[in-house]
């Protein structure tokens, strides 16, 4: 990225916002650090409609970015782009400098992928696992490898097929870790994970970023993982680009107003960019500068908070009868 | 090379995935079933016998060789093993020649193993100097045949379900071959005829045979790695 640029893209208008705040803080970030990962103007059509447009965003070396929005949004159809398992329409990708189509096999040497669901012959044994990857990469680390399963309580001798839930995640990422990739990408790993599988996965993240070589992209629905973890975010819906920048300006630039129903009044749906409407009132999401504009009585009756990411997911994604007119600005 | 080399040691894995049994039980097949069935059938018609078995033989292991093309993909194609091959450090064109380089070594293996065969029976029916020389004429028919039959089917794998490719090859495949031989020996006087016309019109200098036949297995190799590198490169994973 060549200048810090967040794009709140809905379906027809794109609006660019620059602050100087900000500008500062990504160009800070981009011109000290190479960048891990960089995605301009990527494109893909499926046949069954499904469109993903125009995604660019960059992800300097050294930090985790969470890649969030719905189901169905294109996070894993973005990853799949990434790693040329399916076939780009448009746009560039590159990986540490090098273009994930024309260096296909440098830029995969350098990368370690964790999926949701095991990519392992079910038959293997872990040892086995080991024999068929640790060929495939000249830093296979044998030592580490044996580290990272003591540490997961991973038997060497069971078949993958016996293996939990948790413990595949973990032996993917025992894979990944143990060539010294420096780019881990991961693709919804902690769904059907219980608290403690997700704390143990994000306290290994940062001890992998730790020492500013290695960076993460992280795909995920579960966005209360990134809450404390992401430092970016670019967030994708409907096959759109919505945002993409540092998590906290993410979070900074919206509120939620609540309030009950005889207070949403025809200047909240205005400026509203999602309304959510329940029996006793509604959750509305609005820009942080729209909020200045609520004044007087009627401010005293609504409760204005931050907003989370998940809230922002869902008020940005309601039906089109509560999308508020904010979105179209 | 180096990223073909990673290429077979992952396919390897997956044909192994069973353990090292089944692929020795594969190559051992041949030489084992002949001296069984030599000790058990072997009589008065001893080295007739031994003829017979060892062409019958020779084309069921032809078409297990052949169903050696699907192994990788058959344990590929369980669960999401797939998408290793879109983690992997090696491009969609290594792989392919990965598993070329497989049809090759894998033709080599059934050369040698039908060679020594031949003896391995005689020597196990005690009638080791009735012999004679090895059937180089139909060791080398049978490499033609291993080459061609291979090439088609691997490429056919990158457009359809290995498995199902698996049991047409093994089960189908192998039924032609004793179809084939139960007409041969129910209208054997014409095919010896036909043989006969053959080897004299056709196939009468062994040299122009020879090149005649590398040239053509060439041609069908390289038109199916060519096709089968397009087929995978088109693939979405």
């Amino acid at each position: 990225m060549t200048s810090a640029t967040y794009f709140f893209a809905e379906m027809h208008t794109e609006v660019m916002m620059t602050g100087e705040r900000q500008t500062m803080a990504l160009d800070t970030i981009a011109d000290a650090t190479p960048l891990a990962l960089s995605v301009n103007g990527v494109g893909k059509r499926y046949d069954t409609g499904f469109r993903l447009d125009d995604i660019t965003f960059d992800l300097p070396a050294g930090y985790i970015m969470g890649l969030i929005g719905p189901n169905g949004a294109g996070k894993s159809t973005l990853i799949r782009l990434i790693l040329n398992m399916v076939r780009r329409d448009a746009g560039s990708i590159e990986v540490f400098g090098l273009d994930n189509i024309k260096d296909e096999e440098r830029v995969k040497e350098q990368l370690g992928v964790v999926f949701d669901s095991s990519y392992f012959v079910d038959v293997w044994t872990v040892n086995k696992v080991e024999h068929a990857v640790r060929g495939l990469y000249s830093t296979w680390n044998h030592r580490l490898f044996g580290d990272y399963l003591r540490r997961f309580g991973l038997d060497r001798r069971k078949k993958v097929k016996e293996l939990s839930r948790g413990m595949l995640m973990k032996l993917m990422l025992a894979v990944a870790l143990s060539h010294d990739a420096r780019l881990l990408i991961l693709d919804e790993p902690t769904s059907g994970l219980d608290v403690l599988a997700r704390d143990e996965l994000m306290d290994i993240l940062h001890e992998y970023i730790e020492d500013g070589e290695h960076t993460v992209l992280f795909s995920t629905h579960i966005t209360s993982d990134l809450e404390n973890a992401a430092d970016f975010i670019t967030y994708i819906t409907r096959g759109r680009l919505y945002f993409t920048g540092p998590k906290d300006e993410f979070l900074d630039a919206f509120r939620v107003v609540k309030g009950g129903l005889g207070d949403l009044d025809e200047s909240l749906r205005e400026r509203a960019v999602g309304i959510h409407r329940y029996e006793t009132g509604f959750d509305a999401l609005q820009r942080v500068e729209d909020i200045r504009d609520l004044r007087g009585a009627r401010q005293s009756r609504l409760l204005v908070e931050p907003a989370s990411i998940d809230e922002i997911i869902r008020l940005t994604n309601v039906k089109d009868g509560d999308k508020g007119k904010g979105n179209t600005r | 090379m180096n990223s073909v080399i990673r290429s077979m040691r992952v396919d390897w894995a997956r044909m192994t995935s069973a353990g090292y049994g089944m692929i020795a039980g594969y190559v051992l097949s041949m030489p084992i079933l002949m001296a069984v069935l030599t000790l058990v059938l072997s009589g008065d018609d001893t080295v007739a016998v031994i003829l017979w078995l060892y062409k019958y033989l020779a084309g069921l292991n032809l078409m297990m060789y052949v169903s050696f093309m699907t192994f990788p993909s058959v344990y590929q194609d369980m669960g999401n093993n797939a998408d290793m091959n879109g983690l992997m450090p090696v491009s969609r064109r290594n792989q392919v020649l990965g598993r070329y380089a497989y049809l090759l070594l894998f033709g080599v293996v059934f050369v040698v193993t039908t060679a020594l065969t031949y003896p391995l029976a005689f020597a196990v029916a005690g009638r080791l100097g009735s012999m004679g020389a090895l059937p180089w004429g139909m060791l080398a028919a049978l490499l033609f045949a291993y080459v061609v039959l291979a090439a088609i089917v691997l490429t056919l794998v990158y457009r359809f379900k290995s498995q199902t490719l698996l049991y047409v090859v093994v089960f189908a495949g192998s039924g032609l071959v004793l179809c084939g031989f139960v007409l041969a020996a129910r209208f054997s006087e014409q095919v010896q005829m036909v043989m006969g016309w053959l080897g004299s019109h056709v196939f009468s200098s062994v040299w122009i045979t020879g090149v005649l036949g590398v040239v053509i297995a060439a041609v069908v190799l390289a038109g199916s790695y060519l096709l089968s590198v397009r087929l995978y490169e088109r693939k979405e994973m």
